[in-house]
């Protein structure tokens, strides 16, 4: 028996054999699967941004309902106008940031928040109510410490409050920079405002805590100084010129 | 079923279960028995892949070449647990996440490579997939007690359903906040081994030598 089976076309063919048969099952599982994930995928995407709305329901038909409610807008961040004729399929980040003539490099001076690259398009999300703007929803993303946090902001209609905010996807620390997590240190921002009276981006991470009343501040994360660094860079960055500044500026006038 | 197929089916139970006595399996144990529902899914997934690999194993083990043997049940079973990973990503995405990594390591867990390379090595395929599923389920009787108490005890909940009311909540539990940590996993597994070997004596292991009693270095004239 021990002949045969170590001979070395017994290995080569059982080898072979093995690995086309393994191959042929994960392959077919993975196709026939893979609609139903880039579904979840798009569900996901959709509680992320009506969880910085305040709607955390985990049932997919409300879910979908909710999310159609919404206007998503693709916005050209460069000139900060609506970009009518780019559908939202076509502004997918990813896509952007891999064809040279969809973003651009940013800067050392311009990339405050480690991007290092930044997609011409953006889509933003606005839940209008009685025919009017009420809340708007931008997409924002910076390096931390370990990690690319990427989250969503919610502003009321003076695009200047925040009215929620989430980070849906990053490898920070747990317990550390991960406490960006935290429902509690989130409820810190809303009602807090981005900028200050001269147009500039006041948001800011407080190390120590937040003293008294601070229309601007929200508390550093305690033992995970870059992380809240990176919160705060940022900030700064997509509310700047860079980022949604020019559109945010485009939208106070038209409205 | 013929007494054989039920030994196998529940031998690994008790008799020799592969966390109790085995011994192995535990880190997974610690990591997903936080709570019972991704307790569940995690053992669903590992008898499943147990079952299945123990059976593939099986068929081929007379033309597996020995040189090459655990490689090749290395390859088996990983194609099983990236298609039950697949599988869970698309039916049940939210516990997927809770889960994470630990699915992958199913691949690492002692108990799926340790039936191959034991049992399905040298039994017939049916015998081998009833051992799988067997020690899947001494493996899911250990998880889900641990998962219990740890749920239980930690947050108040049962499969996520309130059980006892949190202080928090205006009742009078105030959940014990070292059974959500890993380490509490270990305690209880050590209490459910003590448990066991208590009931069942013929699973205590008993010390190859006993110590001597001190002597002194004497000239042998006694």
């Amino acid at each position: 028996m021990s002949n045969t089976t170590d001979s070395l076309r017994n290995i080569v063919f059982v080898t072979a054999g093995v690995c086309l048969l393994c191959a042929l099952f994960v392959s077919s599982a993975s196709i026939a699967l893979r609609d139903k994930q880039i579904e979840n995928a798009k569900l996901e995407q959709q509680r992320n941004v009506l969880s910085v709305l305040g709607i955390t329901s985990k049932n997919a038909q409300t879910v979908r309902e909710q999310f159609a409610t919404l206007y998503a807008q693709v916005v050209d961040l460069q000139t900060g106008e609506y970009a009518n004729n780019i559908t939202a399929s076509e502004a997918n980040v990813k896509a952007q940031l891999r064809n040279s003539e969809q973003f651009i490099q940013l800067t050392h001076t311009q990339d405050i928040a480690g991007i290092k690259k930044r997609e011409q398009y953006a889509t933003v999300y606005l839940l209008r109510k009685d025919g009017e703007l009420h809340k708007i929803v931008l997409p924002i993303r910076g390096y931390g410490l370990w990690s690319t946090l990427y989250g969503y902001i919610a502003l009321e209609k003076d695009l200047n409050t925040i009215a929620g905010v989430s980070f849906y996807q990053h490898a920070e620390t747990p317990g550390l920079g991960g406490e960006v997590d935290n429902q509690k240190w989130k409820q810190q921002w809303v009602g807090k405002h981005i900028y200050n009276k001269q147009e500039q981006v006041a948001f800011r991470l407080v190390k120590g805590g937040v003293i008294g009343v601070d229309a601007y501040g929200v508390d550093a994360l305690s033992g995970a100084s870059l992380t809240s660094r990176g919160v705060e860079s940022l900030i700064q960055f997509w509310f700047g010129n860079d980022g949604f500044g020019p559109f945010l500026q485009h939208l106070k006038q038209i409205s | 079923m013929s007494a054989s197929a039920k030994t196998l089916l529940l031998h690994p139970v008790l008799g020799s279960n592969p966390i109790g006595l085995q011994i192995l399996g535990i880190c997974s144990a610690l990591a997903v028995t936080v709570n019972m529902n991704v307790a569940l899914v995690m053992c669903v997934a590992l008898t499943t892949v147990t079952a299945f690999s123990n059976l593939f194993v099986s068929l081929i083990r007379n033309i597996i070449p020995n040189n090459v043997r655990i490689i090749i049940q290395m390859t088996i079973i990983a194609s099983l647990v990236i298609v039950v990973d697949q599988i869970l990503r698309a039916f049940l995405p939210e516990i997927s996440k809770q889960l994470s990594v630990f699915v992958g390591l199913i691949i690492t867990n002692c108990i799926v490579m340790g039936r191959a390379e034991a049992f399905a090595m040298s039994n017939p395929p049916l015998a081998s997939l009833l051992d799988g599923i067997g020690n899947g389920l001494g493996y899911s009787l250990v998880l889900l007690l641990v998962g219990t108490i740890r749920e239980l005890f930690g947050s108040g909940t049962w499969f996520g359903l309130p059980v006892l009311p949190l202080a928090d909540d205006g009742g009078f539990y105030v959940p014990n906040g070292l059974l959500l940590l890993p380490p509490s996993a270990f305690f209880i597994i050590g209490c459910l081994i003590w448990l066991l070997r208590s009931v069942k004596a013929d699973q205590q292991e008993h010390s190859e030598f006993v110590i001597a009693p001190h002597s002194q270095a004497t000239s042998h004239t006694h």
